[in-house]
This record gives structure tokens, C-alpha cells and sequence, in this order.
């Protein structure tokens, strides 16, 4: 109960971030990494080889409902976490207003693309058989 | 002596308990409709529960019912075990962040670092994987309380034919069994 509170609340600030961050074609180049975004998980899907996806919670499937992306230190973490998890960003591209980052986490390979004008963020984390894919929105804080 | 005595006393008697078939549901009521004496009416009843249970394969002092075991878990769709799973990484995490303390000198401090290192992707957990891992258990418990149902039905068939075998076998005997 406390931890869907907390939730919440994280996703009320990343809501204010949101709302208070100049829109439009304004704010293009602002999502380049040039500065640390704060970002939330909004949808999860997970998939299996066989096609099947299915719709989950963040929580769920263990992946933080906000994480931080450092595009200078190279790197994401979780937000809001006593032992924040991290991964090292290794390859950052860019492509028509987006920037995608990616690397590599165990038996994994992810991927986060964030559209540089307006923030919104797709994700991908592919395994061996399985595929999450991550849909959210990133604020600057 | 006494000892030795009371020793032999305990084991005719526990002879006799094995000895008299136990059914363990109530015993038929038996009236000997041709006055037979108390011996014969012994005599009988051993005779007719042996042909009893060699009609109807059910020993009532030795309860069982030939079945097949329960099937073997079964496992559809073989699921795959959470590749990079959130303890495979946290503790991979943890191993290389106590390398990486160990070289720096602080093995504690690597570890703690470490423990965080790589879990974010890597450890995100296949919900579908723990789902099957869930029907599985239940199929299994309820393949389990299948065959205890059967098994009961079974043991309660056997023991109804065999009641009525005997019951056929001292009526000829000239009983009524009720």
C-alpha cells in the first residue's frame, strides 16, 4: 500500500515536471541529454517468442516506475530507491529528433528512445526468447 | 521369567488383532438361521471372508486398491528459466562490484556498489514465466486430489463388493446377514 502511494506520488511529481516543462516545437532539443531527465514507466508489455504479450505493471516485472538518465555520465538509475539499481549507457544515437540510448545487462540488450521534442519515451529490453517493451514520458526535473 | 511371559502374552495378543479381519466400517450383523454353534459360526466367517477376498481382490485387514500412480508433472510450453533474473544480476552485480572493490581495496564497499550494477534491464522478471510455474503447482495439486478422490472411490467400490461377497457366501452358509 505504501509503495502504490509512493508510487503515485512519484508519478504526481513527474506530472508537475511535466506540466511545468515548456511544450511544443519550444521545447525541442531539450529531451537531447543535454541535461538529466527524470523518466516513467507507464505501460509495460512482456513478450514471448511464440507472440504472445502481455500487459504488466512496472512493479511487476521489477522495473522501476521512474528511472534518471545521465546522457553525460552514461548512465540510468533508479529513482527513488534505497540501493538504486544502474545500468551504463554504452552507444547513444541520434535519429530525426530522437535520441536513442542502449547497452547491454547480463543476457539482455535494452533500449530507450526519447523523442527529443517532446519527451515521450519507448524502451525495449530483449532477452534470450523475451522482450519487454517499456512506454512511458520523460520530464526534465 | 514374568518378564518373558508377559512378552509371549503381548504378542499372541497382537497375533490375534492381525488375525481378525478388521473392516473398519461397521460389521454386518450375522444370525445363524440353522442354530449353528459358536465355532461353526467362526469357522464360517473365516472361511466365507477368504473366499470373499479372493472373489473380489479386496482384503478388508489389508486395504488396497490397485491403481496407477499419479501422473508425473508435467511441464507445457517448457518454460524457460528468467534469463538475467533480478537475484542473477543483483548478485552478478554484486561479484563484479566486489572485484572492482577488491582491486580498489574495499571489498564491503564494491559489493554494495555492485549490488545495484546491471539489475535495472537485466533484472526485470518474466511475470508469464512465474505464472506457468503457478499453473503448474495447481494442476499439479489438483491432479494430486484427483487421485486421492479416486482412490477413496476405489477403496469404497472394493470394500462394497467385498461386503457383498461374504454376505452371499454365509447366506448359503445358512446366515442372514444384515
Amino acid at each position: 500500500m505504501g509503495s502504490m502511494r509512493g508510487f503515485v506520488s512519484r508519478l504526481a511529481v513527474l506530472g508537475v515536471a511535466v506540466a511545468l516543462a515548456p511544450g511544443g516545437s519550444a521545447a525541442a532539443g531539450k529531451y537531447d541529454g543535454s541535461a538529466p531527465l527524470v523518466c516513467a514507466a507507464m505501460t509495460v508489455s512482456e513478450c514471448e517468442a511464440d507472440g504472445r504479450c502481455q500487459g504488466r505493471n512496472a512493479e511487476k516485472v521489477n522495473f522501476p516506475a521512474l528511472f534518471k538518465v545521465d546522457v553525460k555520465a552514461m548512465k540510468l538509475w533508479e529513482l527513488g530507491a534505497e540501493k538504486p539499481r544502474e545500468t551504463a549507457i554504452r552507444n547513444v544515437d541520434r535519429a530525426s529528433n530522437k535520441m536513442i540510448l542502449s547497452g547491454a545487462e547480463g543476457e539482455r540488450g535494452w533500449s530507450v528512445l526519447i523523442n527529443e521534442a517532446n519527451g515521450k519515451m519507448s524502451a525495449t529490453a530483449a532477452g534470450d526468447g523475451e522482450g519487454f517493451v517499456i512506454f512511458g514520458q520523460c520530464a526534465l526535473p | 521369567m514374568i518378564g518373558g511371559t508377559r512378552r509371549v502374552a503381548l504378542i499372541v495378543l497382537a497375533g490375534l488383532i492381525v488375525a481378525v479381519p478388521h473392516v473398519g466400517t461397521a460389521q454386518p450383523y450375522i444370525y445363524p438361521d440353522r442354530g449353528q454353534s459358536y465355532q461353526q459360526q467362526e469357522s464360517d466367517k473365516g472361511q466365507c471372508y477368504g473366499w470373499a477376498v479372493q472373489q473380489t481382490g479386496f482384503d478388508p485387514a489389508n486395504p488396497q486398491v490397485a491403481m496407477a500412480q499419479p501422473p508425473p508433472p508435467q511441464y507445457y510450453g517448457q518454460p524457460q528459466a528468467p534469463q538475467g533474473g533480478m537475484l542473477r544480476g543483483a548478485a552478478g552485480g554484486a561479484a563484479l562490484g566486489a572485484v572492482g572493490g577488491a582491486i580498489g581495496g574495499d571489498a564491503g564497499k564494491g559489493a554494495a556498489i555492485g549490488a545495484g550494477v546491471g539489475a535495472l534491464f537485466g533484472g526485470m522478471r518474466r511475470m508469464r514465466y512465474e505464472e506457468q510455474q503457478q499453473q503448474q503447482m495447481q494442476q499439479q495439486q489438483q491432479q494430486q486430489q484427483m487421485y486421492a478422490a479416486q482412490q477413496q472411490n476405489a477403496m469404497a467400490q472394493g470394500r462394497s463388493n467385498y461386503e457383498r461377497a461374504f454376505s452371499a457366501c454365509m447366506s448359503a452358509r445358512g446366515y442372514t446377514v444384515r
